[in-house]
């Protein structure tokens, strides 16, 4: 029997703004194991990306329980928060989320410098250049992320979000911007981390790379159908 | 024009949408172009505009200069005589160019015939002076022409004077007014609007206007000694007077050289004549005032728009984004520039609304406070001219402004900008530009806050001194003998011992003292100490054996006048403790019994060391002796008994008593006088110090501003550390971090400026430099640093309250 590294239930997030009150997600719940490659999908504002959000602690929920590795983390104090989302979870975004001031380098090397553990320069430059190498852009090490591709930016991001050795990766749309082979390269580079060991929650529009997953979740309106 | 009208409609709407922007913005330019009106009106008054007078352009003051035998102007005022000769013989000379002149004699005079014997400003002129300065009538009429010497009585007076002495009465022509014994009908009265002339004292409102001839002139026939009260003017075309001026020099040298012939002291010597505008010779006192005025005021400007520049720039760059999809929508750069220049008028035109109010309010102060130091300040109002520079100068600024913000734009990576930082979402801004602007608001503010914060504490030294001494109960009197014929001071010296005495015999009194106030320095002698043979400047003061206790002052070491020493001239000395300390090096009883030489004179003898007298307008105290004086004097302090009153009728009455020639010329308690003195100069620290504490705030507010606007435009960055895991923490201390070496840089910067200031201004600078300095030194770096820290962290705190995703998809505030 496999471990269940997350787990919700009855989610509910609600945004309130100006006058409106956007029920952006309705009593969620959803388990995930270890090893797991789940893809999430849906039409457009289902509340996919909400839904990663509150996954990956950058937000909380409004209502239910929310634990990872069975402990309760619903309602958790920022910097607790930040610590969790530094060991535990790895991010992939859309739009990649670089820093444009950094170079490759430095922006894989970030997770490091936020974790608690302290590291040395020497073992920083090992990982860092270890986990360029998997996703194949060592030789862009000392670019700047806007001198690079999206496709290769979108891979400085994956290396990044590899660099603590998370066990859950969170990727919010990875192929969104990228043209279909560059798009194939980073499913087949996610393919191979599952393999590897990583748990994988994906979102994604396209049924193609959904296909590829071991398991498919269905969003409709703020719930999940399927 | 519909394009118009949206441009001007957003361009309100984009500036008022950030209130506390709008509000911080609209009050410091405010103030700031409000009080560069006010320097920019104060030197257009002195440096450009006409005098109030017909034809002023063709007006001339004539200066007398004595050339010595080695070629040096010795005086540069008239001899009388030379003055009265120059005139005659221009006007029996027919064709050198002079269209019109007259003579001035400036003087206080009492009008005896007066029950409360009024002083009044008085000058005695010759008659052409109404067709020179166009002096317009509201009574009567101005003195007829005659001859010089002719002595036609008749008095003209300042409508001020018929309003204030005289009630104005109607039949106020033709009344008599009894100067130095003699009876002027009054002929004429002059229009309240009409500006006299003040040539010999800033503030001095002429009130009475006498024929020439009654002038009581001590050198009326003196060739040797110049009349500092006597002013000449003419009337000539501008374009004659470099060849009019060799002409009257020949004639003035040709006279003085026939007066003076038998002279042996003046072999040698020659007389030559400077033919100035008018204009210029009343503001020429105030000159280096205007000049520093105007650069201070365009300073505070530089610094002001600097700061806000540094404002609107962080906010372009906060807005990037937004410019970005502009022009990917197809603006062009002009279009840009068109959309910022119109939102920053918008913010420059309500500044300059604010400016004007601060500007009249600056104009009210002045006229009321600094008329007796600024020239023609009397004449300032608020104009056209005001409102139009307002203006212009929200228009300068505007432009300045928004061309400064757009250059940093890069047009042609604005569109690119988009697609490098991930698709748009969240554009992040070079940290050069922003550590550019960082460090340079920095080294400003670091300047800036050093030099207000040791002005404001200079001022705040000066106001707390002790004055050192005792002004209550004191009453100060003034008098002079009201005569033209002058019987010499051995005449008149008992009768004033006399009237000293009287007053001593008044219940009310219980000491008196001729001397001057203690707050008049008026003469400085070079003399040599026989402690060390050098020659020293200290003031001088001449007192008899009452004064020490009259005003309270204290005697350090030594002691204070005798009678005898009074009575029969001694020759002794006392000396200030400041005096003190430079001869004795420190040892202030080391000087008594050594003497003070004054040139030719036989050396008097220390024989005390008093208290030094604090003279509010001065900032620093300079050195004093005192010497007796004879037993006698014109001016004389009493000390009253607590609770008693000496009127001024009082004093009036004792006085036609002792002689019917004395006139009283003052009367005022002494607190009053220190009252004023101080008002004046609390009134000039006060203005300092606000401008020096608006300058800091001004500082704090471009510090503050830049910091925060650094921080918003880095919120993606800080987003994307947060969503890998930072905490805020992390974030925060890395900030302060880099903010801390752009402190250091911008520190080190304006501590170098501040240094080279120092070193190059070093003399005009010291007074200000002392080891306090070090201490604020030390408290402006402080505080620059708590400023970062604070800014850093409300500014931060946002970041902290909205949620992470928000951040990242650059919807946080
Ligand atoms: N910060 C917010 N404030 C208010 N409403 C929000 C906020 N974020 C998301 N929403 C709303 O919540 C709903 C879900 O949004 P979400 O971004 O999760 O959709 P999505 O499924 O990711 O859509 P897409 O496929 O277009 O990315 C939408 O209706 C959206 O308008
Ligand atoms: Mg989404």
């Amino acid at each position: 029997m496999k471990r269940v590294t997350i787990e919700m239930n009855g989610i509910g997030k609600i945004f309130e703004t100006d006058e409106v009150e956007t029920h952006a997600l309705k009593n969620v719940s959803l388990k995930v194991y270890d090893g797991d490659f789940v893809s999430l999908s849906g039409p457009s504002g289902c509340g996919k990306s909400t839904l990663l959000s509150l996954l990956g602690l950058l937000d909380t929920p409004s209502s239910g329980e929310y634990k990872v590795d069975g402990i309760n983390v619903s309602n958790l104090v920022s910097d607790r928060a930040a610590e969790i989302r530094n060991q535990k979870f790895g991010f992939i975004f859309q739009s990649f989320n670089l820093i444009d001031e950094l170079s490759v380098f430095d922006n894989v090397a970030l997770p490091l410098r936020y974790s608690a553990q302290r590291f040395q320069a020497s073992q920083v430059e090992e990982q860092v250049r270890q986990c360029l190498a998997r996703v194949g852009i060592e030789h862009r090490m000392n670019h700047k992320p806007n001198q690079l591709s999206g496709g290769q930016q979108q891979r400085v991001a994956i290396a990044r979000a590899l660099i603590s050795k998370p066990s859950v990766i969170l990727a919010d749309e990875p192929t969104g911007n990228l043209d279909s082979k560059s798009g194939d390269a980073v499913m087949s580079l996610l393919g191979e981390l599952n393999d590897a060991g990583s748990t994988i929650f994906m979102v994604t529009h396209d049924s193609r790379y959904a296909d590829f997953t071991k398991k498919k979740i269905q969003m409709i309106d703020g719930q999940i159908v399927a | 024009m519909n394009n118009l009208r949206y441009l001007i409609k957003r361009s309100v709407q984009a500036a008022l949408a950030d209130k506390s922007f709008f509000a911080g913005v609209v009050v410091t330019m405010g103030i700031t172009i409000g009080v560069f009106l006010v320097v920019l009106t104060l030197g257009f008054y002195m440096l450009l505009k006409p005098l109030s007078y017909p034809q002023q352009d063709e007006l001339f003051v004539v200066d007398y200069q004595r050339i010595n035998q080695s070629g040096e102007a010795e005086t540069s005022f008239f001899l009388y005589p030379a003055a009265e000769a120059l005139y005659r013989n221009i006007q029996s000379a027919k064709d050198i160019g002079v269209k019109a002149q007259s003579m001035l004699f400036f003087s206080k005079e009492v009008l005896t015939s007066e029950p409360l014997q009024p002083n009044l400003a008085t000058v005695y002129t010759t008659a052409s002076t109404a067709d020179i300065l166009g002096i317009p009538m509201a009574k009567g009429q101005w003195f007829p022409p005659a001859e010089l010497g002719q002595r036609v009585p008749g008095a003209v007076i300042s409508y001020q004077v018929w309003a204030e002495q005289f009630s104005l009465r109607e039949d106020i022509l033709g009344q008599k007014l009894v100067v130095n014994g003699v009876s002027h009908p009054v002929i004429g009265v002059i229009q309240a609007d009409f500006v006299a002339p003040q040539l010999a004292e800033v503030g001095l409102t002429t009130q009475l206007w006498l024929p020439w001839d009654f002038n009581n002139s001590e050198y009326k026939e003196d060739w040797r000694n110049v009349e500092g009260k006597l002013f000449y003017l003419i009337k000539t075309p501008a374009a004659s007077t470099g060849q009019l001026s060799v002409v009257l020099s020949a004639m003035a040298n040709e006279m003085f050289r026939k007066m003076t012939i038998d002279n042996q002291h003046f072999v040698g010597w020659s007389a030559d004549i400077e033919v100035t505008p008018l204009r210029s010779k009343l503001v020429a006192g105030n000159m280096t005032t205007v000049i520093f005025l105007l650069a201070g005021g365009l300073g505070l400007l530089l610094i002001a728009t600097s700061n806000i520049t540094n404002l609107f720039i962080s906010r372009v760059v906060s807005k990037h984004k937004q410019l970005a999809i502009s022009a990917t929508l197809g603006a062009k750069k002009k279009h840009l520039w068109l959309q910022m220049f119109s939102e920053t008028l918008v913010l420059m035109l309500a500044s300059s609304a604010v400016a004007v109010l601060i500007a009249l309010l600056g104009f009210g102060l002045i006229q009321r406070f600094f008329s007796t130091q600024l020239a023609r300040a009397h004449e300032i109002s608020f104009d056209w001219m005001t409102l139009c520079s307002a203006l212009l100068v929200a228009v300068v600024l505007a432009f300045i402004i928004s061309l400064l913000s757009i250059r940093i734009v890069n047009y042609r990576q604005l569109s690119q900008s988009l697609k490098s930082s991930g698709k748009g979402v969240g554009v992040q801004i070079s940290s050069g530009v922003r550590n550019a602007l960082l460090v340079s608001q920095i080294s400003v503010a670091v300047v800036l806050i050093f030099c207000s914060a040791s002005l404001i504490k200079n001022a705040a030294t000066t106001l707390q001194r002790h004055v050192g001494f005792d002004s209550t109960n004191v009453l100060r009197l003034e008098f002079r003998i009201a005569t033209l014929d002058w019987q010499g001071w051995d005449t008149y010296a008992p009768k004033v011992t006399e009237f000293r005495d009287k007053l001593a015999a008044l219940p009310e009194v219980e000491a008196v003292t001729f001397a001057r106030s203690p707050l008049e320095d008026i003469y400085q002698f070079a003399l040599t100490y026989s402690g060390d043979g050098k020659r020293y400047y200290p003031f001088h003061r001449n007192v008899d054996h009452n004064y020490l206790d009259v005003v309270g002052q204290r005697l350090l070491a030594g002691q204070g006048f005798a009678l005898k020493d009074v009575q029969s001239r001694t020759n002794v000395a006392m000396v200030s403790a400041t005096f003190a300390e430079q001869l004795g090096q420190g040892d202030i009883t080391s000087v008594i019994g050594k003497t003070l030489a004054i040139d030719s004179i036989p050396p008097a003898t220390i024989i005390g060391v008093v208290e030094d007298l604090v003279v509010p307008s001065k900032a620093e105290i300079p050195p004093r002796f005192y010497v007796p004086n004879g037993g006698s004097a014109l001016w004389l302090m009493l000390k009253l008994k607590p609770g008693t009153v000496v009127t001024r009728e009082q004093v009036t009455a004792l006085m036609r008593d002792t002689n019917n020639q004395f006139a009283l010329t003052n009367f005022s308690s002494l607190q009053a006088d220190v009252d004023r003195a101080n008002f004046t100069h609390l009134v000039t620290l006060t203005v300092a110090g606000s401008l020096a504490i608006f300058t800091l705030l001004l500082a704090f507010l471009g510090l503050f501003g830049i910091i925060s606007y650094g921080v918003k435009s880095r919120t993606t960055e800080f987003n994307i550390k947060m969503a890998i895991g930072a905490k805020y923490n992390n974030i925060f201390n890395e900030t302060v971090r880099e903010n801390i070496s752009i402190l250091m840089i911008g520190a080190s910067l304006g501590t170098i400026f501040i240094i080279t200031c120092l070193y190059f201004y070093y003399d005009l600078l010291s007074v200000y430099i002392s080891i306090s300095s070090m201490y604020m030194y030390a408290i402006t770096i402080v505080a620059v640093f708590a400023v970062l820290i604070l800014s850093s962290s409300i500014s931060m705190r946002t970041i902290k309250k909205n949620s992470i995703v928000n951040g990242l998809k650059g919807i946080a505030a």
